[in-house]
């Protein structure tokens, strides 16, 4: 029986991972605060049916990216738009979130490519190999090298014009 | 940029976050946990006072009316439609909510769409259009005749009671329709926006 304590030991050491799904997600700092807490919650509920334990991180990272769209469908989409204040004028006090100009530029290009894309090029970025990113988003694996190269060429596109 | 100035740049995210400590993890998963039972209290508690007393009344009346065999088809007819419906709305919440988050994105959205597509374009999904008029008609005969304490043959022979339910009959329609329209309207939304992530996963 896997007991809490060993869950929020793992979760400790992984939460990472769910800041920054939500952060490709989620404009607004209380909606990644929201959808930390429901993807935490996810986490434990799926917990007890996890059998790797070593090596959690491609759970993690479904469980995020599953919640964080889901949560999408609930709240506001977070589409792109350049009108709107960006992440950095926010100041995310509570975040403590000290993000240098290349992150943010980065950040900013990423926001724009669709929602699928992000999470793509998340787990490319996160250096999850195309096995992986297939299992976790259930695109074979020859799809997932194509449209990963050409989310890099909009990404590209994207930081020129950022 | 490269794809090694990328991915240095996006590991600079990892010192920008202030790590929460397990005792403050542990607070924050107590606190959704209290959230979450919170609120299906507070759903269960409107289903039930909804569904329940709609229940508890048309079968309270049946004992009280037993010689009004008309008023008896009535309202057993009317509890049987708000358990059947009940009772699937409820099955097809648990399916939905249950689909586990641990699943592939395509196959987690795929099972959504499923579910949502069966009530919202499935072969079945108008029949909402003839059991609005059907269900409200029928229990608003149902709580009339019984607080009238006449019978349901006497009720078509009173000229006031008649004007009365005709009066209301359309009011209620309309807002019935209405409530339906919005509700439905939401659901295809939702439903259009999971088919919109479903195929940006197939595309080629």
């Amino acid at each position: 029986m896997k007991s809490r304590r060993s869950f929020l030991n793992m979760l400790s050491a992984y939460q990472g991972i769910i800041h920054k799904v939500g952060l490709l997600y989620f404009r607004d700092l209380a909606e990644r605060e929201d959808n930390f807490q429901e993807t935490v919650f996810q986490l434990w509920r799926s917990y007890p049916r996890l059998k790797n334990t070593e090596n959690p991180s491609s759970w993690i990272y479904a469980v995020a990216i599953n919640t964080s769209i889901t949560q999408l469908k609930r709240k506001s989409r977070m589409e792109y738009r350049k009108d709107l204040p960006d992440i950095q004028d926010e100041k995310d006090v509570f975040e403590q979130i000290a993000r240098n100009e290349e992150t943010e530029i980065l950040l900013k290009a990423i926001r724009q490519l669709n929602e699928i894309d992000r999470s793509l090029l998340l787990l490319f970025l996160e250096e999850k190999s195309y096995k992986e990113i297939s299992v976790i988003l259930g695109m074979s694996v020859s799809n997932v090298g194509v449209r990963i190269n050409r989310a890099k060429s909009e990404l590209k596109k994207n930081l020129k014009n950022t | 940029m490269e794809n090694n100035e990328l991915q240095n740049t996006w590991n600079q995210l990892d010192k920008s976050f202030v790590s929460k400590s397990e005792v403050e993890l542990d607070h924050l998963l107590n606190k959704k946990i209290s959230k979450i039972i919170l609120k299906y209290v507070y759903e269960f508690m409107i289903s039930l006072v909804l569904c329940g007393g709609v229940l508890i009344f048309l079968i309270y009346s049946v004992i009280n009316r037993s010689g009004d065999v008309l008023f008896i088809y009535n309202n057993l007819l009317l509890a049987f439609i708000i358990s059947t419906l009940g009772g699937s709305l409820l099955a097809t919440w648990l399916k939905f909510r249950n689909i586990s988050y641990k699943k592939s994105l395509k196959t987690r959205l795929g099972e959504q769409i499923k579910i949502l597509a069966f009530w919202l374009k499935g072969k079945y999904s108008n029949v909402y259009l003839f059991l609005i008029p059907v269900f409200y008609t029928m229990l608003l005969l149902s709580i009339h005749v019984y607080f009238e304490q006449a019978t349901f043959a006497e009720i078509f022979n009173n000229e006031e009671s008649l004007t009365g339910l005709i009066i209301s009959l359309p009011i209620g329609l309309f807002v019935s329709y209405y409530v339906a329209h919005k509700i439905r309207k939401y659901q295809l939304n939702n439903l259009e926006h999971l088919e919109y992530l479903y195929n940006k996963i197939q595309m080629p």
